[in-house]
């Protein structure tokens, strides 16, 4: 390969390992955002997302049908199970006891994915080779639909500015109390939020176990929050902008062969980060003032 | 007074009968693979050729019995209860496990217990050393590597090796093997890469071993791993010369990869389960009629595990020390992998032969 290739190969595989990354922390900043709490679950969203493809690749042999079933199976079941899992948090006093309550959630759920995962396809499934079964070389597509999902989903974040759904969901999103004294349904948009959150990281597992498989244990959820806190954890576009920064380090990481280079230099990297900027490269800007005049 | 009596007897009759329900009919003989999880590809198999083999002594009238096979499925802390399981009915000898890491973790506990333990498929160099008692059908990594790298180098005058291989012990001491071999042949290794054990996707790593310009890439992973690397090169445009271990020699595995592996060299002992051999036939048909399936290659091995074990109850031998007695003296032993014995680290020696993937996806012989 010459070094035009090689920066070429180089720069796809950092937008689509980026892209990867970005699918998971986008929603992550929009949970933290609106709810105050990192949504762990949606760690659970995606693998089930990954599952579910697993279904679609066993329910036909057509690859097109099979990948249609799975995306639109994944949006709904994990923008329901988003919804379902915060309704539970809230009655049972998430604004008192979040990080308790929702851990045990998300570890409950987390388990009940995996074990309904082995109670049907059996334990050889929990490396998920979906790819891999419907042939890999026909969804080189879903690598690409990783990044295409991610750059829109940041598209439409910015025109919602500009929209009055926008602009109510960033006054609940700074100040619930205030915007809910100016008749702003804060609970509704929490939930619209949750499952909006809960379908994208559901999609990403898909897409993603539709191109590589998607392996439960591995680092992809922890390099994505990685990634929201370099970037700043409560601006999407911020933490997209975190997630191709660390692609980036764990990309230049494998030349280097260094021992467990990749967790060593993205740990480093988001600690020089942090030192230099506590709330991340690109945080969102301090709201002190009339929210509806923003 | 009356019902404490009666309370003891209550407990002594419960003591009885679970002790009677434990009762093993003569010398107890374990078995221990991975039968669930990524290894299951050889603990599988390996297990179904031991209990045929030990099903069909026990039919031909040798008196012992069969405890599992217990599943060791990912291995690590798992094997360690597996082994423990088996231990509570004081088996006399274990076929398995077949992972080397699950056989450097349970072998030194059966050294230490004095219990004979004949390894399936491990391959790892340091399960010589374990001890007296731990023996082993499948030889070790050592020749698999060396052969790689004198047909890299000799035969295909390869240079410019790179290396993709995963962060284990298996990993590490392939790659070392490798290179100490390449180089002082006159090869070179020009890139060296690791990935951790759980990974399935490789491209961030392709692409830096590319940049190296290599001749060859060697792969030095778990087959479910070296699928994916497989085809993620191939995707990348790589179009040179491909080694793997004997892990790789499987049909069934080639086969899930389809046209990528086509031209990949893989070296082996010289075993082929295809093979005419009436011995080897009888044992297809005796797989297939008892499990449903055909046999892959890693049955062969589970049964020639359990043959010496065989062999030495049949010659009256009924204590541990007895069968490892047995097997360590008795000079050759008649398997299907070929005739075979033990050296005095109860390793075997096989001969190698480098194959290569058709465009009918099997293997021929090319050295």
């Amino acid at each position: 390969m010459n070094s035009l290739d090689l920066w070429l190969a180089r720069s796809v595989l950092v937008i689509q390992y980026a892209a990867a990354l970005a699918a998971l922390a986008i929603p992550l900043s929009l949970s933290l955002r609106v709810n105050k709490f990192l949504n762990f679950h949606l760690a659970s969203t995606y693998i089930a997302g990954g599952y579910l493809a697993y279904v679609g690749s066993k329910l036909s042999t057509d690859v097109a049908l099979a990948f249609s079933f799975s995306v639109l199976a994944a949006s709904i079941v994990g923008g329901s199970l988003s919804v379902l899992l915060l309704m539970l948090n809230e009655n049972i006093g998430i604004e008192t006891a979040p990080a308790d309550a929702h851990l045990v959630f998300s570890l409950f759920l987390f388990l009940a994915v995996q074990a309904l995962a082995v109670a049907v396809f059996g334990p050889r499934t929990l490396l998920a080779a979906t790819a891999e079964q419907a042939g890999a070389e026909t969804l080189g597509v879903a690598r690409w639909a990783v990044v295409s999902f991610v750059i829109l989903g940041l598209g439409c974040l910015k025109l919602l500015r500009n929209t009055l759904f926008g602009l109510r969901w960033v006054a609940a999103a700074d100040n619930p109390s205030l915007a809910a004294d100016q008749g702003i349904p804060v609970t509704r948009l929490r939930r619209q939020t949750a499952m909006a959150a809960g379908a994208a990281t559901a999609f990403a597992g898909c897409l993603q176990a539709w191109d590589t498989g998607v392996q439960p244990y591995s680092n992809l959820f922890l390099n994505a929050v990685f990634g929201l806190l370099a970037g700043g954890a409560f601006s999407p576009l911020g933490a997209a902008a975190g997630c191709l920064i660390l692609a980036t380090v764990r990309q230049t990481s494998f030349g280097l062969n260094v021992y467990r280079g990749e967790e060593v230099l993205i740990a480093l990297c988001l600690i020089c980060i942090l030192v230099v900027r506590p709330r991340g490269l690109f945080p969102t800007k301090s709201r002190t003032g009339d929210l509806i005049s923003e | 007074m009356w019902r404490c009596m009666t309370e003891i007897f209550a407990l002594s009759l419960a003591l009885l009968l679970t002790s009677c329900s434990q009762k093993t009919e003569g010398p107890a003989v374990g078995i221990m693979e991975p039968e669930t999880g990524q290894n299951s590809v050889y603990g599988s198999p390996a297990a179904n050729g031991a209990l045929l083999a030990l099903e069909q002594a026990k039919s031909e009238g040798v008196t012992f019995s069969i405890l599992g096979p217990e599943d060791i499925a990912a291995g690590g802390e798992l094997a360690r209860q597996a082994y423990s399981r088996l231990m509570r009915y004081n088996p006399v000898a274990i076929v398995g496990p077949g992972i080397s890491n699950d056989m450097l973790l349970v072998g030194p506990l059966a050294q230490r217990d004095g219990v004979v333990m004949i390894g399936t498929t491990c391959e790892n160099v340091k399960i010589s050393e374990i001890g007296d008692y731990v023996f082993r059908v499948y030889p070790s990594y050592l020749g698999i590597a060396n052969d790689l790298a004198e047909f890299a180098v000799r035969d295909r005058g390869s240079r410019r090796i790179a290396i993709i291989a995963e962060r284990s012990n298996f990993g590490r001491d392939f790659t070392h093997i490798f290179q100490q071999r390449a180089q002082a042949i006159g090869g070179r290794v020009s890139k060296i890469i690791e990935h951790a054990p759980e990974e399935n996707d490789f491209r961030g790593q392709i692409i830096e071993l590319l940049a190296s310009n290599p001749d060859s890439v060697l792969m030095s992973s778990q087959v479910a791993q070296m699928q994916a690397i497989l085809r993620q090169i191939r995707e990348a445009g790589y179009t040179g010369l491909i080694l793997a271990p004997s892990s790789f020699y499987d049909q069934e595995s080639v086969s899930a990869v389809g046209t990528p592996a086509l031209g990949m060299i893989v070296a082996a002992y010289a075993f082929d389960i295809s093979s005419q051999d009436p011995k080897v036939v009888s044992f297809r048909d005796s797989y297939r009629a008892r499990f449903g399936a055909e046999a892959p290659q890693w049955a062969a091995y589970g049964w020639d595990a359990a043959l010496p074990i065989i062999e030495a109850i049949r010659s009256g031998a009924r204590t541990s020390l007895e069968i490892r007695d047995y097997i360590s003296r008795k000079p050759q032993f008649s398997g299907l992998t070929g005739n075979f014995h033990f050296d005095q680290n109860g390793d075997v020696a096989l001969p190698g032969r480098i194959y290569e993937v058709t465009a009918n996806l099997d293997f021929r012989v090319i050295r």
